[in-house]
């Protein structure tokens, strides 16, 4: 599959007196470079500014947190909150690094595998640290199931599946960003370039505030599952 | 009768269009299509069959409709991805 590079690529290349062709590598660490810095602006914008009274900027944010925060209540329970800046970092991450590669000459992020398999990673390594610091050692009976004699048939099949959550997570958030982009690419080069590739770029958007919604949803129910104390 | 028997005619010319080796160009991309189509058809009829509970479930149940639509799209996301692996593996082969 052709990586595409975004104009920043370029730009780095060209300011480092390098070739093109051996930065084209580094596209997806440059554009994730970018929304740090984006996200960077987002919060020192805040920093030093919040008032009593909030003005437009801070009731957006406000609303933000609030739903995320309502979102780790319904899911985790009262002591949902502690896990909001995990959540609130890989919701921003990701959803600026969505919408940053609908822009015509910026690249996502999120549109390379190494990006999505770096996230779910991070949210597979902490749920499971989570699940341990709760559970002590106890942490295995998770993965032997309801009954005790019927543990050697579970445990392959609970490591199977948990190990299937990390990819999930990231082929999900890679095919779908990823899978716009190639379609809007073909269709703009092969097919019917006028007007058609304006629904496409709308699923995309779609896709880029659904996807998302569904990465962070599925953190917090493996973080629920994981730190569970009925068995 | 007779509809099913064109039915089965053109899927024995599909078998013929496989079978005719390398060609050209056009000839490999027979089977990650038709691995697409399949795969993109099977998931248009589970995501129809979840919204047609959602809907039903809200019709019942108005002041439910917020946690209903919530459901809904996360059963959509997660039935999309199946049909998201067979794009990536047409991908990452072809």
């Amino acid at each position: 599959m052709e990586i595409h590079a975004s104009v920043w690529t370029w730009l780095t290349a060209h300011l480092l007196h390098k070739d093109l062709e051996t930065f084209k590598f580094l596209d997806h660490a440059i554009a994730a470079g970018i929304t740090f810095v984006i996200c960077m602006i987002i919060v020192m914008a805040l920093k030093s500014r919040i008032k009593l009274i909030p003005g437009p900027f801070q009731q957006l944010i406000e609303v933000t947190i609030q739903g995320l925060t309502g979102m780790l209540e319904d899911n985790i329970g009262p002591e949902g909150k502690k896990y909001l800046p995990l959540i609130g970092t890989l919701a921003f991450f990701i959803f600026i690094s969505n919408l940053l590669g609908m822009i015509p000459t910026f690249s996502s992020a999120t549109g390379n595998f190494n990006t999505t398999v770096a996230c779910a990673l991070i949210v597979f390594i902490y749920y499971n640290y989570q699940g341990v610091k709760e559970h002590g050692m106890g942490y295995v009976k998770h993965f032997m199931g309801p009954i005790w004699w019927l543990a050697p048939l579970m445990l392959p099949i609970e490591i199977i599946s948990h190990l299937a959550r990390p990819f999930s997570l990231s082929v999900r958030l890679f095919g779908n960003i990823s899978g716009e982009h190639i379609v809007t690419a073909v269709f703009y080069t092969q097919l019917i370039p006028w007007l058609v590739p304006v629904p496409i770029m709308f699923i995309g958007l779609l896709a880029a505030f659904l996807q998302t919604f569904v990465f962070i949803m599925l953190t917090q129910i493996y973080i629920a599952g994981a730190i569970a104390h009925d068995h | 009768m007779t509809k099913y028997f064109v039915m089965f005619l053109t899927l024995l010319a599909g078998t013929a269009a496989l079978a005719q080796g390398d060609g050209g160009a056009s000839s490999t991309w027979v089977t990650p299509g038709f691995a697409m189509a399949i795969a993109s058809g099977l998931c248009g009829f589970a995501q129809g069959i979840a919204i047609k509970a959602a809907c039903e479930g809200i019709a019942r149940n108005p002041g439910a409709a917020g946690n209903i639509r919530t459901t809904m799209i996360i059963g959509l996301a997660l039935i999309e991805s199946l049909a998201l692996y067979t794009l990536v593996i047409l991908f990452a082969i072809g």
